[in-house]
């Protein structure tokens, strides 16, 4: 009598575990979600992809990682990925993408009308931002050792700023590649030149952060004394009260493209478009400004915000050529990280 | 020997006649081979062959790297210093608590201080640690004026791994020093020996093994963490696990990332061996005959108690800071610039970070009970039944254990990406990954509560006709319930609290709220990542009080407590 | 259960039991060894030896907690020899009692019959009569670790013989009690299996328990079954040196028979002869060792006719005086009891030893 109860009770267990378990190890498939790797942070991307869902009726599912981890990701994914959307993040990681052979091109709508830079050429990418790099530094620092906000790359081999110094690694943040290539341009691409400069500047650097924006609040804390960043985490830190000033190099510094793109062999790719349709239009990027997210808008359509259009006035912008930066990012990276990152102190 | 083939007939015999056992012993196997072995496999396989062939070259070409040498060189300089550092501190530690005879209350404040560490998600000393000892550092700039100086390198990274680690070690050493018998000591003490020279030629060689043990703790935990030098190495100090980290996420190249954590592999399983066959044999404490009392313990003097007390309490409060500091982020709007009251992180997370609690407490809540069965089945498989390839059972299931995170969860994402067995992306591959992590330590604990457990009981109910289910269920299982519970809470703990393992195995659909904190802590995001962090040490600490509830209720003999399980 | 009709006793029967372990410097090792035994439908045997001697190796071997390398072993009519323990329908009594913690002492006892399923009620029935039977009633609801010793090892008894075993079996369970307890507790024993008449096979090194309750006692060493006998048997005509010795206290002496008249042997003890009666073995010439034990050797003042010797030392215990007394170049041991002339010897007195024919015996070999 007893057996049998005992009996019974297992077997229901076992049928809760079985349904337990088929739920655990359930992809996500449903027919209006669409899934996507953000390398925006969660409270930029969080807004945008919520606006969409307003808009479409699509639900989507996302993750952020930094621009090196989900290029790993999708490498290691490449047979069988688990998204359908790149969302965010520096060009040049989609640039060495392509070479991966993780997407697959689309034109959205917007395409046309978006300048050159702002889109590839066979339309495996296209930009939703364009996000300039900046000097910003710690006032306090600034007037402890009587120096003004640096306005050219050579201010900052300062011996006061010795050990003072924090910026992206590019082992794992596009912010950093896009630096290297900054200083390769302003150097007129003599890598001989841009290197030795480089090299001078490690003497200086703290540390070499993980992500773009890790050094920002050490900037803003005073435990650096000035860092090279993105705008958008720059102004983000002022924004949040840290006591910190913008300024520009006046050899000029790049600007990197933020992109969106179609990974190959996604499983829901018409909500992928459909995506890629809504994050290149202007319907998007007008929100840039309402949600505080400095990026400047790709769109022609949307003005930059007022504030952000006045920080970049005066500013020497110099464009990144992508496909130079795509086809020698491997190389130029594996060479920084030869010479500068490892190099004898 | 005609003797061998009656033997293996005998077994044989036996395995057959007891079904339960024999279908128990090939689930498990089956479940060994899946998420211990076959991972394992896999990654070896990332790394020694190339294109269907075998060969060293990936090994080689990653091995010859000056700087990935370098890093192996400074992954074992870290981990002896952690290892001696730690021991020392959780030596003195022990020490104070076993002798000096300090009020409950003291001891339980202690007992808390020495806790935080051990049940906190990562980075939280880190980065305290960064902003108190940094150029503008609390600590440094503010209190002592010091300039310029640096939080990033081998010293901080050091200090942060001693701090977070030693209550480990403590926890092993606690045991021991109470068991060093007092009539030892009294023995010296009779023949006229000051209490230093006690000290110094009885108490500490008695002590030894537990220290060794202790060392060789620390120096794995050290080995395998790649949270702590992430924030704290700075770029000077470079260590394995974080390379093989980076390696992957950075530089995109799995199998790369593979071959460093392999590199990694050698030192752990050095230290695995080590402890089992060298240190586990030697045990100088046991206790023959009737123990002395403790009441007889060798004293200290005034002085030696006030310097003991003294430095306990200042290690104490530091910690106590740490983790004030880290409350203190949490509530303030923007540490170090605006601060402000508010609540606001805390509204974050629990908005835009529920997901991730969520996820985080179903797949600790799942893990743990099944972490708790896995543990104390194969516990009692291991200790009491005698079958084929019992031995290799019980080392199988120490592997995951044994073996850095990195690695583990590397292997994961290499073995369960493709098919066969394509499970990346799910709460399985989490859960798993925890399961046969955590678990051991369940083992472990059953193992040991079996050792104090007669056999001559199973045998009673053997012999009043209960088959090894029966004697299982109704005699063996209510015995170790103290075991399985500690065990319980330590799969849930380290599932709230892990993350070296699991950070490749995120996904759209799963993520981990240690996960979280990394991100916020690369976003800058300091208020939710603290929030995040105190909300992990409030849940933590909860369960743990009622696990530790739960094992008094059930008289645990012979100690099996939550945190001495923890230690191991 | 007192009045319920016994079970028809039966027989257990070990042929060439084997038990071999691998020790780690000495190689393979014979736990034991070609034992063979034949026990009687409600006899109480008792396996007695050394530790180490293989006594309680082969009784786990009978209860099925370890499996010969060689032989068999048959209960009744079933040849059990590879039968798994719960199958054998054996009660067993652990010397450390082995009494589950986690149950109060009702439980303990109804173990056995909620594995078979027995019904509540006769479950109460059974498990109260059994408990008084052992003199436990109203413990019920105690814990073990409330009980003492000598209580434990009653729960451990009444739960072994709730079921109605076919076999006791019995591994040194009087071991941990102290003395007084332990010849209280062997008697209660003995009565209880004859009582209920049950085949038990009991474990002791202690002789004297040995001698107390059992039927038959088989005396073993290293492994192997050195001689099997009733108490008496053992005492009175041990087989070898090793069996004299271990039973009672033995004097081995060497000497020469003389001559063989009468069904008894004159031997020459160096100077001294003795008759031993009833061996009708040896021959004229040939040189024997004799087993005389202490009690059985009178002391007597000088004066008077025997072997002459000199006390060397003295121990008074009570009820006797044990003298160790030299006898050329050996020593005696002789066993006095309170004479009720209240005669007594010190040391360094000379003596004279009588050596009787009864009570002597010569040892094999």
């Amino acid at each position: 009598m007893r057996a049998l109860s005992h009996n019974r009770a297992c077997l229901v267990a076992a049928g809760l575990i079985a349904g337990l378990f088929a739920q655990l190890t359930q992809p996500v498939h449903a027919a209006d979600t669409v899934n996507a790797y953000s390398i925006w942070p969660e409270n930029y991307a969080r807004p945008m992809l919520e606006a969409f869902e307003q808009a479409s009726g699509i639900k989507v599912k996302f993750i952020r990682f930094s621009s090196g981890e989900v290029l790993a990701r999708l490498i290691a994914e490449k047979g069988n990925p688990r998204v359908d959307v790149l969302f965010g993040g520096p060009v040049e990681t989609f640039a060495a993408g392509i070479k991966e052979n993780i997407f697959e091109p689309y034109k959205p709508p917007s395409f046309a009308v978006l300048q050159g830079r702002f889109k590839h050429p066979d339309g495996y990418w296209t930009a939703i931002a364009d996000d300039p790099l900046v000097f910003m530094s710690n006032r306090a620092f600034l007037a402890e050792h009587k120096l003004k906000p640096p306005a050219s790359w050579d201010d900052l081999l300062d011996p006061a700023y010795k050990n003072m110094l924090q910026m992206a690694d590019a082992r794992t943040s596009g912010t950093a590649v896009t630096r290297i290539f900054s200083i390769l341009e302003v150097n007129g691409r003599d890598e001989g030149k841009a290197f030795a400069y480089m090299k001078k500047l490690r003497q200086n650097v703290q540390v070499y952060t993980k992500s773009g924006g890790g050094g920002t609040l050490p900037v803003g804390l005073g435990q650096a004394g000035a860092g090279i960043f993105f705008i958008v985490d720059a102004l983000e830190t002022r924004n949040k009260g840290y006591e910190v000033e913008i300024s520009f190099p006046r050899e000029g510094i790049g600007s990197a493209a933020e992109a969106i793109a179609l990974v190959k062999g996604a499983q829901n790719p018409d909500a992928a478009r459909k995506l890629i349709d809504f994050a290149t239009s202007a319907a998007m990027q007008s929100l840039f400004a309402p949600n505080k997210i400095n990026f400047v808008p790709a769109h022609p359509d949307v003005k930059t915000e007022a504030g952000l259009a006045d920080i970049l006035k005066g500013a020497n912008i110099v464009p990144i050529d992508e496909n130079f930066a795509g086809a020698n990012r491997k190389r130029i990276v594996d060479r920084w990280i030869e010479d500068v990152l490892n190099a004898k102190q | 020997m005609k003797a061998f083939p009656q033997a293996m007939a005998a077994r044989w015999r036996r395995l057959t006649r007891d079904p339960l056992l024999a279908g128990a012993v090939v689930v498990l196997w089956l479940l060994l081979g899946l998420f211990i072995l076959y991972p394992l496999a896999c990654l070896l396989a990332s790394v020694f062959a190339e294109d269907g062939a075998l060969t060293l070259r990936p090994l080689l070409a990653v091995a010859g790297d000056p700087n990935n040498r370098r890093a192996f060189a400074n992954s074992l300089l870290l981990a002896s210093l952690v290892g001696l550092g730690g021991t020392v501190l959780a030596f003195l530690f022990a020490f104070t608590a076993a002798r000096a005879r300090l009020s409950p209350r003291i001891l339980a404040v202690l007992d808390a201080a020495t806790l935080l560490p051990l049940i906190s998600p990562p980075f939280t000393v880190s980065v305290a640690i960064l902003f108190s000892f940094g150029p503008r550092g609390l600590i440094t700039y503010r209190l002592l004026g010091m300039n310029n100086v640096t939080a990033y390198g081998l010293t901080s990274t050091a200090l942060a791994e001693i701090v977070t680690y030693f209550p480990i070690a403590y926890l092993t050493l606690r045991p021991v020093l109470a068991a060093v018998d007092a009539n030892m000591e009294n023995a010296a003490l009779s023949m006229g020996a000051t209490r230093w020279r006690v000290f110094r030629t009885v108490t500490v060689p008695l002590a030894v093994p537990g220290l060794a043990n202790a060392f060789l703790l620390l120096f794995a935990a050290s080995l395998a963490d790649f949270a702590t030098p992430l924030i704290l190495a700075g770029n000077s100090f470079p260590v394995l696990p974080t390379q093989a980290y980076l390696q992957i996420t950075g530089l995109f190249d799995l199998k790369g990332g593979a071959v460093l954590s392999f590199l990694l592999l050698l030192p752990a399983a050095g230290v695995y061996l080590l402890q089992r066959f060298w240190v586990g044999r030697a045990s100088y404490v046991t206790v023959t005959g009737k123990a002395g009392s403790q009441s007889n313990a060798m004293g200290l003097t005034r002085t030696a108690r006030a310097l003991l007390v003294g430095g306990c309490a200042v290690v104490g409060a530091a910690i106590v800071y740490f983790y004030a500091l880290l409350l203190y982020a949490s509530l303030v709007m923007a540490f170090g610039a605006n601060h402000a009251w508010t609540l606001q992180h805390y509204r974050v997370i629990f908005t835009e970070g529920l997901p991730a609690i969520r996820d985080t407490l179903i797949i600790a809540g799942i893990g743990m009970p099944l972490g708790g069965l896995y543990g104390v089945l194969v516990g009692y498989l291991v200790a009491r039944k005698r079958f084929a390839g019992r031995h290799a059972m019980e080392v199988v299931a120490m592997i995951n254990y044994a073996l850095p995170g990195t690695i583990v969860g590397i292997a994961y994402l290499i073995a369960f990406n493709a098919p066969p067995f394509e499970i990346a992306g799910t709460a399985l591959i989490i859960i798993a990954c925890y399961v046969f992590r955590y678990s051991p330590t369940g083992i472990r604990a059953t193992i040991a509560q079996l050792q104090q457990i007669d056999r001559s009981i199973e045998e009673a109910s053997q012999s009043l006709g209960a088959r090894s289910g029966t004697t299982f269920r109704r005699v063996t299982l209510p015995l170790i319930m103290p075991a399985f519970f500690a065990g319980l809470g330590v799969v849930f703990i380290r599932s709230m609290t892990a993350i070296s393992a699991t950070i490749f195995l995120v996904s759209i659909s799963w993520t981990l709220i240690t996960v979280r904190i990394l991100e916020n802590m690369t976003e800058v995001a300091l208020g939710p990542a603290a929030a995040f962090s105190v909300f992990v040490i409030v849940v933590v600490f909860v369960v743990l009080v009622g696990v530790r509830a739960l094992l008094a209720r059930l008289h645990a003999p012979g100690g099996a407590s939550v945190e001495t399980v923890l230690g191991g | 259960m007192a009045d319920a009709p016994a079970l028809t006793p039966v027989a257990i029967r070990l042929a060439g039991i084997s038990k071999r372990f691998a020790h780690r410097v000495k190689g393979d090792l014979y736990a034991v060894r070609a034992v063979s035994l034949a026990i009687a439908p409600g006899e109480l045997l008792t396996l007695l030896g050394p530790s180490g001697c293989g006594k309680t190796t082969t009784l786990r071997m009978i209860a099925g907690f370890e499996e010969p390398d060689a032989g068999t072993i048959v209960i009744g009519e079933r040849d059990v020899t590879h039968l798994m323990a719960n199958e054998r329908n054996i009660g067993f009594v652990f010397q450390s009692y082995a009494l589950f913690p986690h149950l109060s002492v009702f439980e303990n006892v109804a173990y056995g019959l909620r594995v078979q399923n027995k019904p509540p009620a006769e479950i109460a029935r059974a498990v109260g009569d059994v408990l008084g039977l052992v003199g436990l009633g109203g413990y019920e609801r105690q814990q073990p670790h409330q009980l003492s010793g000598g209580e434990q090892q009653r729960v451990a008894l009444a739960r072994a013989i709730v079921f109605r075993p076919r076999v006791l079996l019995f591994d040194e369970p009087l071991s941990n009690l102290d003395a007084k307890l332990r010849v209280q507790m062997r008697d209660e024993i003995r009565q209880l299996q004859k009582r209920l008449g049950v085949t038990t096979v009991y474990v002791t090194h202690d002789q004297e328990e040995a001698m107390a309750i059992s039927d038959r006692i088989a005396v073993m060493d290293r492994g192997e079954l050195v001689q099997v006998g009733s108490a008496e048997a053992l005492y009175h005509r041990p087989a070898s040196e090793f069996v004299a010795r271990f039973i009672g206290r033995a004097n081995l002496l060497r000497g020469r028979v003389t001559a063989v008249r009468d069904g008894a042997a004159e031997v020459d003890l160096g100077g001294h002869g003795v008759r031993v009666a009833g061996d009708g073995t040896v021959a004229p010439g040939d040189t024997v060792r004799l087993v005389i034990r202490p009690e059985r050797i009178a002391i007597r003042p000088p004066a008077e006719p025997g072997l002459r010797a000199t006390v060397l030392s003295r121990t008074f215990l009570g009820e006797k005086a044990e003298y160790q007394v030299g006898v050329g170049d050996q020593v005696l041991q002789v066993a006095q009891y309170s004479q009720p002339d209240g005669r007594t010897f010190q040391a360094g007195d000379e003596v004279t030893l009588a050596l009787p024919s009864e009570g002597v015996h010569i040892l094999a070999g």
